[in-house]
């Protein structure tokens, strides 16, 4: 009765697993896994089996899948001697107070800089080098203070025609914003958000001559030449 | 003064996050159209000329420092080759090196510096190159701010004015002005636009015969954009007639009274 009951049941499982396992190795035979051929060599031995059981009523155990052994055994613990981990650490230790000291030693030099130093061979023809001093006339003298009178006032006039200018800017720019709040609330708060892509502004010029068209720069060579100072 | 104006702007900020929008088309028609517009500048390139004051202020700066500075190994060695040419005067020349003698001088050397000079071409655009007085060409009056104006069809007559749109239902003012850059000049001028805000506006009636969809009239607001990158010619949109890149001073020959008032209120003069 029992037998009657179950084995169809079983046996339908089983056939489906099979099936399963056979397409899973058809899927992916490339990669890993069996090739096609074990896997219908499986399933037909599988199935003998099955008629086996069939036959002598051998109930069959199911598959189980045991869980993953990814686990190693523990390595046992290396035993070494004190006497060599404290000569490692004395070892270390010197050789930071070697770094320490060194960079005590150095601290009061700085690093040169090169382009601020006069060279040498400059300081020594100095007095060749002397502009003999033209006396200024007194008319001079007074053309000069003159122009830098007159400097001072043309860029305090620049200056503030500038301010003024940039006060308009604004008032203009909150008028329209005024009037754009009576048409629309919705545009007007998207108009006082703020621009996160216009800072940083750059921009360039103007400068002394327009650049030339279609320009093919020359690849230049160079050298390095910065000293190196630890 | 930064603190509060800083304080404020963030009380906007909160104010912008908490009211939930309206429906935006429900909102904005009211009785005015709302119509975004492009001011399109091109900076200046080159430096403009100096001014007489400017040259004057220039060369005292270079007299005063020629004055301070010392002597270049240029200079040192004029004054060498003038001591040597009067001991060849003298007879003495034997005991001067030959080969001494024979090396290019200080003088030899400025006159072919000059020469080199004069056979040299700049490649500034000059008054020969047409593009100079072509008043549709970008690269025109290259020390000046250039703006684009446009010959737009409004109503019936075709008049000068900034290139604008009509704000459409979805978009903000800023995108409708966007989308205008690339429907008037195509996609090879890039353009960085100044902040969110329009920089100012203007309004006209519409004339009463034309007044369609409840609309008296129209409110014109200005976007500040400035050209960045030029890829190729700029292409016009179907809805522009003719274009021109003006300078400031020629801008009022082109604009009625009211509108050109109303444009010099934000523009930023180069002069």
């Amino acid at each position: 009765m029992l037998e009657a009951n179950c084995r169809p049941q079983k046996l339908a499982e089983l056939n489906m697993l099979f099936q399963v396992i056979a397409l899973a190795n058809h899927n992916n035979n490339d990669t890993a896994g069996l090739p096609p051929e074990t896997a219908l060599g499986m399933a037909q031995s599988l199935r003998n089996t099955l008629n086996l059981s069939h036959r002598l009523c051998v109930s069959i155990p199911m598959v189980v899948l045991t869980q993953g052994l990814g686990a190693e055994p523990l390595k046992k613990k290396k035993r070494i001697d004190p006497m060599i981990i404290r000569q490692k650490e004395e070892r270390r230790k010197k050789k930071i107070e070697k770094m320490i000291r060194r960079l005590e030693k150095n601290a009061g030099q700085l690093k040169p800089i090169d382009e601020l130093e006069v060279p040498h061979a400059l300081m020594q023809q100095m007095d060749i080098r002397k502009r003999q001093e033209v006396p200024i006339s007194e008319e001079v003298a007074e053309q000069r203070a003159q122009l830098a009178k007159q400097w001072c006032h043309y860029k305090f006039e620049q200056h503030q025609v500038e301010v003024t200018m940039l006060k308009k800017i604004m008032v203009a720019r909150d008028q329209a914003l005024e009037e754009l709040r009576q048409e629309s609330e919705d545009l007007w708060l998207e108009a006082i958000q703020v621009d996160p892509a216009l800072l940083p502004f750059r921009a360039k010029g103007p400068v002394a001559t327009p650049p030339i068209k279609d320009y093919d720069t020359p690849d230049g060579e160079y050298y390095n030449i910065t000293k190196k100072w630890d | 003064m930064a603190f509060v104006l800083r304080g404020s702007a963030r009380a906007l900020q909160a104010a912008a996050h908490h009211i939930t929008p309206r429906s935006m088309s429900s909102v904005a028609a009211g009785k005015w159209q709302i119509v975004g517009s492009a001011c399109i500048t091109r900076p200046p390139v080159v430096c403009p000329p100096m001014t007489p004051l400017e040259q004057q202020y220039s060369e005292m700066i270079t007299a005063i420092e020629e004055e301070n500075s010392l002597k270049s190994d240029h200079e040192i060695r004029a004054e060498q080759d003038r001591i040597n040419l009067e001991i060849m005067k003298t007879g003495e020349a034997d005991e001067l090196d030959l080969e001494e003698a024979s090396k290019q001088t200080a003088i030899e050397f400025e006159d072919s510096c000059l020469e080199e000079l004069k056979s040299f071409k700049t490649t500034h655009l000059d008054k020969v190159n047409p593009e100079v007085k072509d008043v549709k060409s970008i690269n025109r009056a290259l020390e000046r701010s250039l703006v684009l104006v446009v010959k737009q069809k409004l109503g019936t007559s075709e008049e000068w004015v900034f290139p604008h749109t009509p704000w459409q239902p979805g978009e903000t003012l800023r995108q409708t002005c966007e989308r205008l850059v690339q429907e008037t000049c195509g996609n090879d001028l890039k353009v960085k636009f100044l902040g969110n805000a329009p920089c100012g506006f203007y309004k006209y009636k519409y004339p009463k015969t034309v007044r369609k969809e409840g609309f008296i009239g129209a409110k014109v607001f200005f976007y500040k954009c400035q050209v960045r990158n030029k890829d190729g010619p700029i292409t016009p949109g179907t809805n522009i007639v003719d274009h021109q890149w003006l300078t400031q001073d020629e801008l009022d020959t082109r604009f009625k009274q009211s509108y050109a008032k109303s444009i010099s209120k934000f523009l930023v003069s180069d002069r």
